[in-house]
């Protein structure tokens, strides 16, 4: 058994991280975040790189990591944790062929140089680089060099293995393929790990589970599917394509500011005065440069445009002071003029309009 | 780039060359031979690359450890170590000679306990060996310990999570990646202690077989004591050929770790 548990509680001068972390045998958590949430920082403390002010790591029954007041801490060196950590850089030895590189973990656990070798085939082949045995890493592309990484960190057999951003460097061609292999080595491997990124993609494909750090803490946690279905962060909201808005329940409506956010009558229930958000897609927020008469358009304020932006099929119009993103076609903007600081007026139908309560 | 600069770079490079072709013209082609292979310059030339060889090992054995210590410490204490080291490097090597003497002569802090236990030191072979350390072991540390602070400790940290322990990371992944400092840093040190003079010829002296290496030898052969001025540049030479050989093994080493 290589579950995980953790909670960890770190302090860097002004930011603190306070985050607990349960990821089961063979799972595949996602940490997802903005820069400077604390992501890295977590794996830093996973990982034995670095001591958190308070709690603990739990790898099945071994204790790798306690720090309690009172008691004498614990902390098992990284070499001797069994966590394997693959980053964005691959960091192959670059002194040491690629064979060599895969090999160095079972070497350095014990294995004779044959078994090792074995190993290290057996790996190279799985990634697809069979043939790159005996090269040196400089002369490998980003994507190979990745692919060796992934081998790598994967023949160490570590019980929970951690991945920092392991697509971030890579192009976009590259990118979904190493995505792919990812999915398909852990997977296969069963092996438990904690994938942090900021794309979205890599949390869909990759894990089973998703959890939000922002600020240093777990906004947001659940099945990946859930978190970009129901969004109740700006982050989450934002990677999901969506805008949210928080505000308070008023009888089964958000408000925000002096607007009312409607929804249709079947919505979730959310509370009078509890903290709550309405999410609704861009592309159903309608502009106009003046107040829509009529029933149905009960989602309406006046909002200033912030940025206009280009996107793949139009533009995208942010806007303020609650912050909100249209997107409108060019003709659009061009008929109505449309300019950073226009004054505009915003409306979204209700049936478009989803409501849930956030933490 | 102001002209006048190429004309003091010209400069710099004729007072760097000059004397050297100076001493080849001097060279008595006709007994050059005979002069660099009398026994006295053998036996100096033997000692000379004993020596320096045992300083340069002493210097390693120690060395890599301090510069690895310094390259892992924080500005503060990295900066005082390298202070620290830096000192013999700026001392004349004179003055390097004398607090040797004072310090493991027979009246020295340290040297009246050996004396007690049996042990001389000044005026050995063994004092060569350490005036040489002590003169080369800068040029050791500070080579060194700038490739490993380059370096860094990212690949240290990998190693780490694939399973190795200190011990193998240090073996597997330190030293080969500071690879091209250590050859440097060691060519350095040997050229260093081959060359060095001051130091020995206070705290070890000027005996024939025992403490006179090469330069020392030069120095004897120059004053006219024993043998000749010939013989004097004669050793030079051979001393130059070394040190262009020295120059030539760094240039001609690609470094494997850096590609």
């Amino acid at each position: 058994m290589s579950a995980l548990a953790a909670s960890l509680r770190a302090v860097r001068g002004s930011f603190t991280l306070d985050a607990a972390l349960n990821v089961r045998d063979g799972e595949v958590l996602a940490l997802l975040g903005p820069n400077g949430a604390g992501k890295s920082t977590v794996l830093a403390l996973l990982a034995g790189l670095r001591a958190p002010e308070l709690g603990y790591v739990q790898v099945g029954d071994r204790t790798l990591t306690r720090i309690r007041p009172g008691e004498r801490s614990i902390v098992v060196p990284p070499e001797k944790r069994g966590i394997g950590l693959l980053g964005q850089d691959p960091r192959l030895f670059p002194h040491l062929d690629v064979a060599a590189n895969v090999a160095f973990g079972p070497r350095s656990q014990g294995a004779s140089a044959v078994q090792a070798a074995d190993t290290a085939r057996e790996w190279l082949e799985r990634v697809g680089l069979a043939d790159a045995g005996g090269r040196m890493p400089a002369q490998l592309s980003g994507g190979q060099q990745q692919r060796a990484a992934i081998a790598r960190a994967l023949a160490a057999r570590p019980e929970v293995l951690l991945l920092d951003e392991p697509l971030a460097s890579l192009d976009v061609q590259t990118a979904p393929a190493i995505r792919e292999l990812l999915r398909t080595t852990l997977r296969e491997a069963g092996t438990t790990a904690v994938i942090v990124t900021h794309d979205v993609l890599d949390a869909i494909v990759l894990a089973g589970r998703t959890a939000v750090l922002e600020s240093g803490r777990i906004a947001q946690e659940g099945t990946t599917a859930q978190l970009l279905s129901a969004p109740t962060t700006p982050f989450t909201a934002r990677i999901a394509g969506v805008n949210l808005v928080i505000g308070v329940g008023d009888r089964g409506r958000v408000r925000v500011a002096d607007v009312l956010f409607s929804a249709p009558a079947d919505a979730t229930p959310i509370l009078d005065g509890g903290p709550s958000a309405a999410v609704f897609r861009p592309s159903s927020v309608i502009v106009s440069l003046t107040r829509a008469e009529g029933s149905s358009v009960r989602n309406q304020w006046q909002a200033v445009i912030e940025a206009l932006e280009p996107t793949e099929s139009g533009i995208r119009v942010r806007t303020g002071p609650i912050p909100v993103a249209a997107d409108v076609t060019p003709a659009t903007v061009a008929e109505l003029s449309l300019a950073v600081g226009s004054p505009v007026w915003l409306a979204v139908k209700a049936a478009e309009v989803a409501i849930h309560p956030t933490a | 780039m102001p002209r006048a600069l190429y004309v003091a770079a010209a400069l710099a490079i004729a007072l760097l060359v000059l004397p050297l072709v100076g001493l080849v013209a001097r060279v008595q082609w006709g007994t050059v031979v005979t002069d660099a292979t009398s026994p006295s310059a053998l036996s100096a030339l033997g000692l000379s690359l004993l020596t320096a060889t045992v300083a340069t090992a002493v210097c390693l054995l120690v060395g890599v450890p301090l510069a690895l210590v310094i390259a892992r410490s924080g500005p503060r204490l990295a900066g005082a170590l390298r202070a620290v080291v830096t000192v013999p490097l700026v001392l004349p090597p004179m003055v390097g000679g004398i607090a040797l003497l004072f310090l493991l002569g027979r009246n020295g802090a340290l040297g009246g306990a050996l004396t007690a236990l049996g042990i001389q030191l000044p005026f050995t072979t063994a004092a060569v060996v350490i005036a040489q350390a002590f003169v080369a072991l800068p040029f050791l540390v500070l080579t060194i310990e700038g490739t490993m602070r380059s370096v860094g400790t990212d690949y240290e940290q990998v190693a780490g999570t694939l399973g190795a322990g200190r011990w193998t990371t240090f073996r597997r992944v330190t030293l080969p990646l500071a690879a091209p400092g250590l050859v440097a840093g060691t060519v350095l040190c040997f050229a260093r202690a081959l060359g060095e003079f001051g130091a020995t010829a206070i705290f070890a002296g000027n005996a024939e077989g025992v403490t006179r290496t090469m330069p020392l030898a030069i120095y004897t052969a120059f004053n006219g004591a024993g043998v000749s001025q010939g013989s004097a540049i004669a050793l030079s030479l051979l001393l130059l050929i070394v040190a262009l050989l020295l120059l030539v093994f760094v240039r001609g080493w690609r470094p494997g770790a850096t590609r």
